[in-house]
């Protein structure tokens, strides 16, 4: 079915082609681009509702339930009747906040976070831009969501907010270096910053096998840099109401919703790309073998939400800043090793030497903890009043 | 190992995921079939709630619906005697009762109700009245839908009590 | 040098956590708390007034709400205070072991809602609160049974219980208690090991014995400070000294340990119910005579070991119908007090899971 696989190119083809009948060149390269943003948008916002869909169902059967049902059969219009309840509903401007901040920071939330699709592989062919610094690209955009969390917790008035505000910025820029180094690993192996060369390069086995250390602290890391269960410290709904958006209503909080379950969306297919093989697969589409990767990471992104609680504000730091950290350094270190002594067997090296870092991590941490439990035998309150 | 509680959480979890699916197929008539469902079978896993106006539970013989005020099955007169038992028995004072002497001295009706009201929102559902009731009259329906536009109509007269008791029986 | 100022935060009375209307001034550095004020009162009813004005019977459904997670539980205490002050008995067996059986499950309701909100303190997304609420259900379900309602059941009344349980409820009851060891051990797996929750509840709210003991909290916070006190066993009431059960306690002194002996103390529940269920006579449940109670004179103090501690009722008669005062000693009110000495020092997401982990019920704090 080369047809089927190549679809989408097809499509580019067939329309730009009939569009050079009346247009310049210039304006055919305009027009695939507006259409191309469109397309993507509108698959963006669509797959957006159906994943907030997908995770109330998958939550639901976690928790012995059904989840929605009511809406349509199966409950599948549910997600078009939740959007348009919050497209008519009021926008409230809270008495004390700081207006042009509170009423910008949705936007500046939404905009960097649709920009990676620019430079994410669907398929082959299926790339807006295939720019060759991708890798760092994507990180670098999704983080300017930081400066729309701390407008929304300042511009908000509102204590919660601030405090959600404030612990966002400090997971979201502790969890990217970590993140960034296990990227960094991916890039060593592969030896390229385009995430489409990353994908070629995973045609015979997916660096997932290479690097299961580099995958884990990964998994780990876009779990708390999407602000997602159990490191959803900045809306921690039980202490601090909804954190950094409890003051917006309506299409403000539309458009939180949005970003974050973009920025999921965004987080769950690098994984795929740089760690699961991207597209390859066999006999179905490329594009077809993708999504299912970023479903299966999205998937158990709802599983640990279903499963765990919420770690604790300095938990979080000290994962990121005592653990994740070290442990990303080591394994880059060590993937250079193994990259350098260029032996021709495949992911075995890697996966050795992935295994060991995490058993010698595991028992260092297993001691530490002992320690710390006899170390607390003090109790706090004498500390406190001694 | 650290994580290892971590997995084992993950394993409930999911195997609860599974039995859901695993057990829905198994019931699958019963969902959604509009007769009242029996007491729910007790089990750990798989689907829990109940599909509410689609699916129903069968509530206990005893349950504490509304108050429905019965008559006697032979000849059809209403067993209340307006003693006023109820009344002194709610310890809130939610049933208040009117009676006066049956003018017609052959009945056997001694005493009629002139006014009997039950006021279902101030209720505290103890069931005090009904074990207060000498006559057999006052005793528990098994609906439970009782929600009401206005608050006013909370307030049940005893022909409605009656009717009540009608459907009950 | 640095100059930090303090910010001051109310949580609550509307707030996700603070299971009910409860408000808390709390005052932070950063995340830090220094101080924390509990505010409460804004479930307040009356309760004790009212009962001054109804008679020893008619204040049983307000037994029932006062805290109305276990409402069988305060029937007993209530019971007991009124059987003590009226002089009445001696309470048929098959009564004692109903009260027993009613007692000891509504300890499995209370500390499987404890528990599955405590997790929802810590942010685990209704998972396990929804497993907890699940078994609960089911022991709703015999409430209902038995006394037709399921949360304020006004079943338990002095001299007895109100009638005897219809004839399906000790097979049912028995089924259900057979599925509870199986379900604690499955919260077992899911929560015991599991390193977050270990890392969020070690360590935090801890309260010292010695200090809990000053404080009068009682119950499964007493025993998660490692002090082996219950009523069940101290001062046994009802049939308790029959029955075969270990008191539960822990010695971490945190909220970990408190967590910990609720599920032990599900397991205990278990074992007495299997005993009482299996043992139960036939027979009538009302003593003899107790249509009107109207004790003489005098005074009379109760309690139990109600599942968050001990609960006890203090009547005054005047030898009217009417008790002339009617005082609770609520649980949840006399726990609260430790709330500030084990939450300062702490950051704030610890302050929700200390309250989760005292297990307050506002209708019995505020009465
Ligand atoms: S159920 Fe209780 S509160 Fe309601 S009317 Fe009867 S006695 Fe009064
Ligand atoms: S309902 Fe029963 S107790 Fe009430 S007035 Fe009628 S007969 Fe008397």
């Amino acid at each position: 079915m080369p047809s089927l696989n190549n679809l989408f190119g097809f499509l580019q083809d067939w329309i730009s082609g009939k569009l050079s009948g009346f247009l310049p060149p210039w304006g055919v390269t305009l027009a695939m681009m507006v259409i191309t943003i469109v397309a993507l948008l509108l698959f963006l916002v669509v797959t957006v509702m159906y994943l907030t869909y997908l995770e109330r169902k998958v939550l639901a059967r976690i928790a012995d339930r059904l989840g929605p049902n009511r809406a349509g059969p199966l409950g599948i219009a549910q997600p078009v009747a939740d959007v348009l309840k919050l497209i008519v509903k009021e926008v409230i401007v809270p008495a004390r906040a700081d207006v042009p901040v509170y009423f910008l920071a949705p936007v500046v939330m939404v905009a960097p976070a649709l920009l990676p699709y620019a430079v994410l592989p669907f398929g082959p062919r299926m790339v807006p831009a295939d720019i060759s610094v991708a890798v760092l690209f994507v990180p670098a955009v999704t983080s300017i969501t930081t400066l729309a969390l701390l407008m929304a917790g300042w511009g908000s008035g509102n204590k919660f907010s601030l405090l959600g505000g404030l612990r966002a910025v400090a997971q979201k820029v502790s969890y990217s270096i970590p993140l960034l180094l296990a990227f960094l690993a991916v890039v060593l192996v592969s030896g390229s910053l385009s995430l489409v060369r990353i994908v070629e390069a995973q045609a015979s086995y997916p660096f997932l096998l290479a690097q299961p250390l580099g995958f884990i602290i990964a998994l780990i890391c876009c779990v708390a840099e999407v602000n997602r269960s159990p490191f959803d410290i900045p809306e921690a709904e039980s202490e601090l109401v909804a954190g950094y958006h409890t003051e917006y209503s309506g299409v403000g909080f539309a458009m939180f919703f949005l970003a974050e379950y973009i920025g999921m969306f965004t987080v769950s297919a690098m994984l795929a790309i740089l760690y699961l093989g991207g597209w390859h697969g066999p006999l179905l589409p490329p594009y077809i073998w993708f999504l299912i990767k970023v479903y299966l990471i999205l998937c158990v992104m709802f599983w640990l939400r279903g499963t765990f609680p919420r770690v604790r504000v300095d938990q979080l730091m000290n994962l990121s800043w005592k653990v994740l950290l070290p442990l990303s350094m080591v394994n880059v270190a060590v993937v250079a090793l193994v990259d350098k002594l260029g032996l021709r067997l495949g992911f075995l090296p890697g996966l050795v030497a992935g295994l060991v870092v995490m058993a010698v991590a595991a028992a260092v941490l297993r001691t530490r903890r002992r320690a710390r439990a006899a170390a607390a035998a003090r109790p706090a309150w004498q500390v406190r009043e001694a | 190992m650290v994580g290892t509680g971590l997995l084992k959480g993950l394993w409930v979890t999911l195997r609860h995921v599974v039995e859901t699916y695993r057990q829905d197929w198994h019931k699958f008539p019963r969902r959604y079939r509009r007769e009242p469902v029996a007491v729910q079978e007790q089990s750990l896993t798989g689907l829990f709630t109940v599909q509410y106006p689609e699916e129903r539970l069968r509530m206990f013989p005893r349950f504490h619906g509304h108050l429905i005020q019965k008559r006697d099955p032979e000849t059809g007169l209403y067993n209340c005697t307006a003693c006023k038992a109820c009344e002194r028995a709610c310890p809130h004072g939610v049933i208040s009762v009117e009676g006066e002497r049956n003018p017609d001295r052959e009945s056997k009706k001694k005493m009629l109700v002139t006014r009997f009201t039950w006021d279902a929102g101030r209720c505290l559902y103890c069931g005090l009245c009904v074990e207060a009731c000498p006559s057999d009259a006052l005793d528990w329906g098994q609906g439970y839908e009782l929600a009401v536009d206005r608050r006013e109509e909370l307030v049940f007269d005893f022909e409605r009590l009656l009717k009540l008791g009608e459907h009950a029986t | 040098m640095l100059r930090t100022e303090t910010l001051s935060i109310n949580v609550g009375p509307q707030h996700p956590s603070t299971h009910g209307v409860f408000r808390m001034l709390l005052t932070l550095d950063g995340e830090r708390v220094v101080d924390l004020k509990p505010y409460f009162g804004y479930l307040h009813r009356g309760i004790e007034k009212t009962a001054e004005q109804r008679t020893y019977v008619q204040n049983v459904p307000f037994t029932d709400r006062l805290d109305y997670i276990c409402g069988m539980s305060n029937n007993l205490a209530y019971a007991l205070a009124v059987e003590k002050l009226a002089g009445i008995g001696p309470i048929p067996e098959r009564a004692e072991y109903l009260r027993v059986i009613m007692a000891e499950l509504t300890r499995v309701v209370n500390h499987c809602v404890a528990i599955g909100f405590l997790l929802n303190d810590l942010g685990a997304f209704f998972t396990p609160v929804l497993y907890c609420l699940r078994q609960r259900e089911y022991i709703l379900d015999l409430f209902e049974m038995a006394s037709g309602s399921r949360m304020t059941p006004s079943y338990i009344r002095p001299g007895g219980v109100v009638e005897d349980v219809p004839p399906e409820f000790i097979p049912a009851a028995k089924k259900v208690v057979a599925g509870l060891p199986a379900f604690v051990d499955e919260l077992d797996q899911l929560l015991t090991g599991n390193e977050i929750l270990m890392a969020r509840l070690q360590n935090v709210g801890v309260l010292p014995p010695e200090r809990a003991i000053a404080y009068g909290v009682t119950g499964p916070v007493l025993r998660g400070s490692g002090v082996a006190y219950d009523i069940r066993r101290a001062e046994p009431y009802s049939i308790y000294d029959r029955f075969d059960f270990d008191v539960i306690t822990e010695p971490g002194q945190d909220a970990y340990a408190r967590f910990l002996v609720r599920l032990g103390e599900m397991r205990q529940s278990a074992r007495i119910l299997e005993q009482a269920l299996a043992q139960i006579p036939e027979g009538p449940v009302m003593a003899e005579g107790v249509r009107r109670i109207r004790p003489p004179a005098g005074e009379a103090y109760a309690r139990i070991e109600a599942p968050k501690g001990e609960l006890g009722f203090y009547l005054i008669s005047d030898g009217s119908p009417n008790p002339y005062r009617f005082r609770v000693r609520p649980t949840s009110l006399i726990n609260l007090q430790a709330l500030r000495d084990m939450c300062v020092g702490h950051l704030v997401a610890d302050v929700v899971v200390i309250l989760g982990s005292i297990d307050l019920t506002m209708g019995e704090v505020d009465r």
